[in-house]
C-alpha cells in the first residue's frame, strides 16, 4: 500500500516542482524554453567534443609533462616530502576547523580523487597512496583531538606544519646538487610560483598595509606610492619587466651575472601579490574601531604590541575571504608566465600541439589544463564561501 | 620579549628569501678552470639544446631526444669522453640560453642558434663553424597556387613577434612593394594552429623550422604535400654550436669534432667503413683525421689535449657530418643536394680546414 | 631597574623622538634605495628619441586610422592604444550588460535559469582568463569557415575565420559635420523634455514617459536634420577583394577572429565577476523592498529594473570601478593571440629598439591615464546616482 502510494506521489511531487519551479508564470516559461534550448545546444556541443572529438590520448601520453614538464625524473624525490606534509596539514585542518557537511565530502573526495587518478601512475602509485593516508590519518587523528584539551597544540601543529611546506619544498630543491630553476615546470611551476608569491606576498602585503595606515607621513607616502605604482600595471607587464628590465637593477653578487629568470618572476608575483593583498588588509584595518587601539594603549602595550596582538587578528579575520579570493587571483595568475616562455602548465598543453602525433590538436589538452586550473581555484573559493559563512561575514 | 621573537622571525624570512634568491643559482665554479678538465673530471658532458623543434632537437614524450643539434651534442661526448651516450642535455630556452652559457650551467650551446656579430661580441659566447645554413623562408599551401613573394600580394602572413624574422618580413615587402598584413604571434604554436585553420596565407621563420613544422603536418589536413616552402630566403641564418667566451682551449676541442666530421664526408669515412679505414687508411690526410700512424710514422698530435684517435669514435658512435645530416635533416623535408649545405665539392658551403 | 633609564624610556614612549628617530630612520634607508635605483637607471639609455624612428614593422589590427610601417614607432604606439581602448570600451558595455543579467538571473525564481547563471559564474570565475582567452580562439573563432568557403549573408555581410565583415554607417556627402551639430543641438530640447514631463510625474502621480518622449524629441529633430542635409550618412558594405592568389574584405567594418575571441573572453571572465557583485548588492538590499513592490503591484521585470536595480545599483558602483579597471589591465593579455593592444606593440618595439625602461615607463603611464579616465567617469557616475537616492 505505502509502496504504491509513494509510486504515485513521486512523479506528481516531480511534476508540481517542475511548475513551481519552472513554469510558475507565462515569461518563466518563455525563459525556462529558452534557457533549456541554449542549455541544449552548448551541452551537445561540450559533450560530443568531450566524448568523441577530444583526443584524450594526448593528455594521457603526456601526463609527466603537463605535471612537471622538464622537471628530470631522478630528482622527483624532492617533491614528495613536502607534498607529503601538505596532504597531512590539509587533512588536520580540515579536521580541526570545518563542521563538515556531506556535500563537502563528496566535492573534496571527487577532487582528490581526481588528482589521484591523474598522479598514479606506474611508480608514483604508492606515493600518492601515502600521500593520501597521510591525509586521511591526520584527519581522523584531528576528529579524535578536537575539543580536547590537546586541541590548541593540534592547531598550532597544523598552522606551523602550514608555514613550513613552502622553505621545506625550497630547501629540498636547493639542497645538495639542487635542481635548476630552468627545468622547473608543468602544475608543478604553477604550484611553486603560487604558494612563494602567497608566502613572501603576504607578509609584504601586511606590512604594506600597515605602512599605509600609519601615522608616519614618509612611511605612509612611501607604501601608497609603491601599492598604486604596482596596481597601476596589468601583471604580464611586471613579468615582462623581469625579462626585460629586472636585470639592470639587480645587485649582482657572488659573481653571479644574473639572478635566473625563474627567481625574478617569484620576485615580481610576491611583489605584485603583496600590492593587492595590501588593499584587501586596509580594508580590515579600517573595520577596526579606535576604541581598540586606545583601550590597548590605555593597557600600556607598546605600538608594536597594540598591532600584533590586538589589531592585526582582528584585522586579518574579517578579511578572511577577500585575502582567500585574492588567493585564487594569485594561482590564476600564474598561467601567466608563459609569456616568459615557461613551460608551466598552459605552456605544457601548448607545447603538445607541437608534437608529431598532436599537431595542431591542442582542444583537449587546453580544457585539461583549464579543469586542473578549476579544481584548485573553485576547492578555495569553496573553502573562502564556507568562512565566510563561518564568520558570518555576508549575513550582518 | 616579543620583539626578540619579531627580530628571530625577521632574520628567517631574509634568510628564506636570501636562499631563493641566491641557492637556486648554484653557481658552478668551472670558469677559471678550463672547461674540458671539467668535462673530463665530471664524466659528462652538459649540452644546451632545443626541444620542440623536430629535425633539430626534439624531446618525445617517451623521454627520447632526436635531431641535428642532439647529434653534434653526441658527437663532442663521443670525442671528448669517448662515449657518445655521456651527456647531459639541458633543456635551453631562445630567452636564457646565453645565460646558461655565462653561467658555466652548460658546456656548450648546440640549439639552432644563429651567428651574428652581436651575438659573437655582447653575449660573451664564442661561434664555432656552421653546422647549417639556415634563412628566413616562406611556408604556403600548395593548393593556394603561391609561387613567389609577389603572389602574396594582399595576404596576411603569420611570423612570430619579437624576433628579426618580423623586421626581415618588413624590409623584403617593402622593398618590393607588396602589401601585405602580418599576424604577430608569440609562439609557434599559436602559428601553426591558425595557419591550419587557413587563418593566415602565409607563414615565415626559419627554413629549417619551417620543414619541420611541413614535415609533421597532419595527415588530417593533408600531410607535408600540402604544404609548399617558396625558394626565395628572406635572410641569413648560418647556425652552429656556441662555447662559453674566453676558453680556446675547449673551443678548438669542439670546432674540431666538427670539422673532423666534415672531413670524414669529404674522405667518405661512415661509421660503417670507419673499422677498415683504421686498419688500412688510403692516404696519410685519412691517417691524421683517425689519429693512426700511417707508412710506419708515429699519429699526428694537434695539441687538443683530447684522445688522438677521438674521431674515431666520433665516427663509429655517431657518424660523419651527411651521415648526421641524413638522419636528421633529409627526413623533414630539408634536402642537402643542391642547397648550401652541400659539401664544398658538391657546390655547397660546407667546407673544413684542413686537419693537419 | 634605573631610574635613569625608566626616564629615558619614557621619553621614548611619549611618542614624538620616536616617531621623529623612526620617520628619520626609514627615510634614510628610502634614499638609499632611490639612490640605489638611480645610480642603476643612469647607466641606461633614458632617452626618448628612439620612438621616432620608423617602425619598421607592420600592425596586424587598425581601427579608424591606418598604419605603414614607414611611419614613426610612436605612431605605431598610438595606433596600438586605439586598439585597446576599442577593446576595452565595448568589453566594459558589454561586461556590465552579462554581468547585470547573469547576477539578476542567479536570484531567479526559475530554477534552471539560476542553475545556469551559477554555473556560469562558477566555471568561468574559477578558470584562468589566458586558458580561456586561447580556448576561444583557437577551438572557436578559429573553427569558422576559411575564406574560400565563407558564408556571406546576401552579399552584405561575411563570416570567415578571416573576419566577420559587416556593413557600417559611414559619412557621406559635406553635410556631415552639421548633422552633428544638429544631433548635438537637439539634445536641449530632449532635455529640457524630459525635466519638465519628469516634474509633472512627480506632481501628478501620472505616468508620463519623460524618457520615451524626450527621446522621440531627439529623434524626430535627427531625422528631419538628416532629410534636409541630404543624408549624410550611409551604409558602407564589406566587399570581397580577390587578388590572384588572396582573398580579403574591403570596406564596411571588420572584426577579427583575434578581437572577437579577445572581447567575448574578456566579457565573459569580467561579467561573472560582475555577477557577483550584482548578486551581492541586491542580497543586501532589505527584503522589505521587494515585498512593498511586490505589494504596489509591479511585474518582475519593473521590480528589477525599478526597485531593486536602481537601489543596488548605488551599492554596486566601488566594486564594479574596480571590475572595469581589471578588464582595462586584463586587456594586454591580447598579446597571446596576436591582436595589436598596446602592450604587444610595446613589446614589439622592445625587441627592435631596445629602451625597455623607458618604453614600460610609457605603457605604465598609458594604462594609468586609462584607469583614471575610468575612475574619474565612475565617480561622476557615482554622484549622479547617489544624488538620485537622496
Amino acid at each position: 500500500m505505502q509502496a504504491q502510494l509513494s509510486s504515485l506521489s513521486g512523479p506528481l511531487l516531480a511534476r508540481r516542482w517542475v511548475q513551481k519551479n519552472l513554469f510558475s508564470n507565462r515569461w518563466n516559461s518563455v525563459l525556462t524554453v529558452i534557457t533549456l534550448t541554449l542549455f541544449a545546444v552548448i551541452a551537445y556541443n561540450l559533450l560530443r567534443f568531450v566524448l568523441v572529438s577530444a583526443e584524450w590520448e594526448s593528455v594521457d601520453v603526456n601526463r609527466r609533462l603537463l605535471f612537471l614538464a622538464t622537471y628530470p625524473s631522478a630528482e622527483e624525490w624532492r617533491l614528495w616530502p613536502p607534498l607529503w606534509l601538505f596532504s597531512g596539514v590539509a587533512g588536520l585542518a580540515y579536521a580541526l576547523w570545518s563542521r563538515v557537511s556531506r556535500r563537502e565530502i563528496v566535492i573534496l573526495g571527487a577532487s582528490a580523487a581526481f588528482m589521484f587518478l591523474l598522479l598514479a601512475e606506474g611508480s608514483n602509485g604508492a606515493l600518492v597512496a601515502t600521500g593520501t593516508l597521510i591525509a586521511v590519518g591526520a584527519y581522523a587523528g584531528g576528529r579524535r583531538l578536537r575539543e580536547t584539551r590537546y586541541d590548541t597544540t593540534a592547531r598550532r601543529v597544523a598552522i606551523g606544519g602550514g608555514v613550513a611546506v613552502l622553505p621545506l619544498a625550497l630547501i629540498l630543491l636547493n639542497a645538495g646538487d639542487g635542481v635548476r630553476t630552468t627545468v622547473w615546470g608543468g602544475v608543478m611551476l604553477n604550484l611553486t610560483l603560487a604558494t612563494v608569491g602567497i608566502g613572501f606576498g603576504f607578509p609584504l602585503g601586511v606590512m604594506l598595509a600597515l605602512g599605509r595606515a600609519s601615522s608616519l607621513p614618509v612611511v605612509r607616502l612611501a607604501c601608497a606610492g609603491y601599492i598604486e605604482f604596482v596596481r597601476a600595471g596589468p601583471l604580464i607587464l611586471w613579468l615582462a619587466m623581469a625579462r626585460f628590465v629586472l636585470p639592470d637593477f639587480l645587485p649582482t653578487v657572488g659573481g653571479l651575472d644574473e639572478v635566473d629568470l625563474v627567481v625574478r618572476a617569484m620576485m615580481v608575483m610576491a611583489g605584485f601579490s603583496g600590492a593587492y593583498i595590501a588593499e584587501v588588509v586596509r580594508g580590515g584595518l579600517q573595520t577596526i574601531p579606535r576604541g581598540q587601539r586606545e583601550a590597548a594603549d590605555a593597557m600600556g602595550l607598546n605600538a608594536f604590541q597594540t598591532t600584533w596582538y590586538i589589531v592585526l587578528p582582528q584585522a586579518l579575520r574579517s578579511v578572511i575571504p577577500a585575502l582567500v579570493n585574492r588567493f585564487v587571483s594569485l594561482w590564476k595568475d600564474t598561467s601567466l608566465v608563459v609569456v616568459l616562455g615557461f613551460v608551466d602548465l598552459l605552456g605544457a598543453a601548448r607545447a603538445i600541439s607541437a608534437q608529431p602525433d598532436f599537431v595542431g590538436r591542442q582542444a583537449a589538452a587546453l580544457l585539461f589544463a583549464a579543469l586542473v586550473f578549476w579544481t584548485v581555484a573553485f576547492t578555495m573559493s569553496r573553502l573562502s564561501l564556507r568562512i565566510e559563512r563561518h564568520l558570518g561575514v555576508g549575513e550582518r | 620579549m616579543t620583539r626578540s621573537r619579531f627580530l628571530r622571525f625577521a632574520v628567517v624570512a631574509l634568510a628564506a628569501f636570501g636562499l631563493v634568491l641566491f641557492a637556486c643559482n648554484d653557481d658552478d665554479d668551472n670558469k677559471g678552470s678550463g672547461i674540458l678538465q671539467t668535462v673530463t673530471d665530471r664524466g659528462e658532458l652538459k649540452c644546451g639544446v632545443k626541444e620542440t623543434q623536430p629535425g633539430f632537437g626534439f624531446l618525445s614524450p617517451d623521454g627520447s631526444r632526436s635531431g641535428n643539434d642532439v647529434e653534434f651534442c653526441r658527437a663532442v661526448a663521443a670525442a671528448v669522453l669517448g662515449n657518445a651516450n655521456k651527456v647531459e642535455f639541458v633543456p635551453a630556452s631562445a630567452q636564457d640560453r646565453f645565460e646558461l652559457l655565462a653561467s658555466g650551467e652548460i658546456d656548450v650551446l648546440i640549439r639552432t642558434t644563429t651567428w651574428t656579430a652581436s651575438r659573437d661580441a655582447d653575449l660573451k659566447g664564442d661561434f664555432v663553424t656552421t653546422t647549417f645554413y639556415d634563412g628566413q623562408g616562406m611556408m604556403v599551401s600548395s593548393d593556394s597556387g603561391i609561387s613567389t613573394l609577389e603572389d602574396l600580394a594582399g595576404a596576411t602572413i603569420c611570423v612570430t613577434s619579437g624576433t628579426t624574422t618580423e623586421g626581415n618580413l618588413d624590409d623584403q615587402f617593402q622593398a618590393r612593394g607588396i602589401a601585405y598584413t602580418p599576424l604577430s604571434f608569440e609562439d609557434d604554436a599559436q602559428i601553426q594552429a591558425a595557419f591550419i585553420e587557413g587563418r593566415c596565407d602565409g607563414w615565415t621563420a626559419d627554413k629549417s623550422n619551417l620543414a619541420g613544422q611541413r614535415a609533421n603536418f597532419p595527415d588530417s589536413a593533408g600531410g607535408s604535400a600540402a604544404l609548399t616552402i617558396l625558394g626565395e630566403t628572406l635572410s641569413k641564418e648560418p647556425l652552429g654550436p656556441v662555447t662559453p667566451d674566453n676558453d680556446s682551449e675547449w673551443h678548438a676541442v669542439v670546432q674540431w669534432v666538427v670539422f673532423g666530421m666534415i672531413i670524414a664526408d669529404e674522405f667518405d669515412i661512415t661509421s660503417e667503413n670507419v673499422g677498415s679505414a683504421v686498419s688500412s687508411p688510403a692516404n696519410r690526410n685519412v691517417a691524421r683525421l683517425l689519429g693512426v700512424g700511417f707508412d710506419g710514422n708515429a699519429p699526428d698530435d694537434f695539441g687538443l689535449g683530447i684522445p688522438l684517435d677521438f674521431m674515431q669514435k666520433v665516427l663509429a658512435q655517431v657518424g660523419n657530418f651527411n651521415e648526421v645530416y641524413q638522419r636528421t635533416l633529409t627526413p623533414i623535408g630539408l634536402g642537402r643536394e643542391g642547397s648550401l649545405n652541400a659539401s664544398w665539392l658538391k657546390g655547397g658551403a660546407i667546407y673544413a680546414p684542413p686537419m693537419r | 631597574m634605573a631610574a635613569e633609564s625608566l626616564r629615558g624610556r619614557r621619553l621614548w614612549r611619549s611618542g614624538r623622538a620616536r616617531r621623529m628617530a623612526t620617520q628619520a630612520g626609514f627615510s634614510v634607508l628610502l634614499l638609499i634605495f632611490l639612490a640605489y635605483m638611480v645610480e642603476r637607471a643612469s647607466h641606461l639609455d633614458l632617452d626618448i628619441g628612439f620612438m621616432d624612428a620608423p617602425a619598421g614593422f607592420q600592425i596586424s589590427h587598425t581601427f579608424v586610422f591606418g598604419f605603414d610601417s614607414g611611419e614613426s614607432r610612436l605612431a605605431a604606439y598610438f595606433v596600438a592604444v586605439t586598439n585597446t581602448i576599442r577593446l576595452v570600451v565595448v568589453g566594459i558595455l558589454l561586461a556590465t550588460v552579462i554581468g547585470v543579467l547573469a547576477g539578476v538571473a542567479r536570484l531567479s525564481d526559475n530554477w534552471l535559469v539560476s542553475r545556469i547563471a551559477t554555473v556560469y559564474v562558477e566555471v568561468v570565475r574559477n578558470t584562468p582568463l589566458l586558458v580561456q582567452i586561447i580556448f576561444w580562439y583557437t577551438a572557436v573563432f578559429l573553427k569558422l569557415p576559411r575564406i574560400e568557403a565563407e558564408r556571406s549573408l546576401f552579399d552584405v555581410a561575411f563570416l570567415s575565420n578571416r573576419a566577420l565583415a559587416l556593413p557600417w554607417p559611414e559619412p557621406r556627402g559635406d553635410f556631415f559635420t552639421a548633422w552633428v551639430i544638429v544631433l548635438a543641438l537637439a539634445l536641449v530640447p530632449g532635455y529640457f523634455v524630459r525635466r519638465i514631463r519628469a516634474r509633472r510625474e512627480a506632481e501628478t502621480g501620472q505616468t508620463m514617459r519623460p524618457n520615451l518622449y524626450s527621446l522621440g524629441v531627439v529623434l524626430g529633430i535627427a531625422a528631419i536634420g538628416f532629410l534636409v542635409l541630404g543624408l549624410p550618412v550611409g551604409i558602407d558594405t564589406p566587399t570581397i577583394v580577390s587578388e590572384e592568389f588572396t582573398k580579403g574584405y574591403v570596406g564596411g567594418l571588420s572584426v577579427t577572429p583575434e578581437f572577437a575571441a579577445l572581447l567575448i573572453a574578456l566579457v565573459m571572465y569580467t561579467g561573472s565577476f560582475i555577477a557577483e557583485i550584482v548578486r551581492g548588492s541586491i542580497q543586501a538590499l532589505p527584503r522589505g523592498q521587494t515585498e512593498a513592490a511586490m505589494a504596489v503591484g509591479l511585474t518582475g521585470y519593473q521590480r528589477i529594473t525599478l526597485v531593486i536595480l536602481p537601489q543596488a545599483l548605488r551599492s554596486m558602483i566601488p566594486s564594479l570601478t574596480n571590475e572595469y579597471l581589471n578588464l582595462t589591465k586584463n586587456s594586454s593579455l591580447a598579446a597571446a593571440i596576436a591582436y595589436a593592444d598596446l602592450f604587444q606593440i610595446s613589446e614589439i618595439i622592445i625587441n627592435k629598439a631596445g629602451h625597455a625602461v623607458v618604453m614600460f615607463i610609457i605603457v605604465i603611464i598609458t594604462y594609468q591615464v586609462m584607469s583614471f579616465t575610468i575612475s574619474a567617469f565612475m565617480a561622476f557616475i557615482n554622484r549622479r546616482v547617489q544624488l538620485v537616492g537622496a
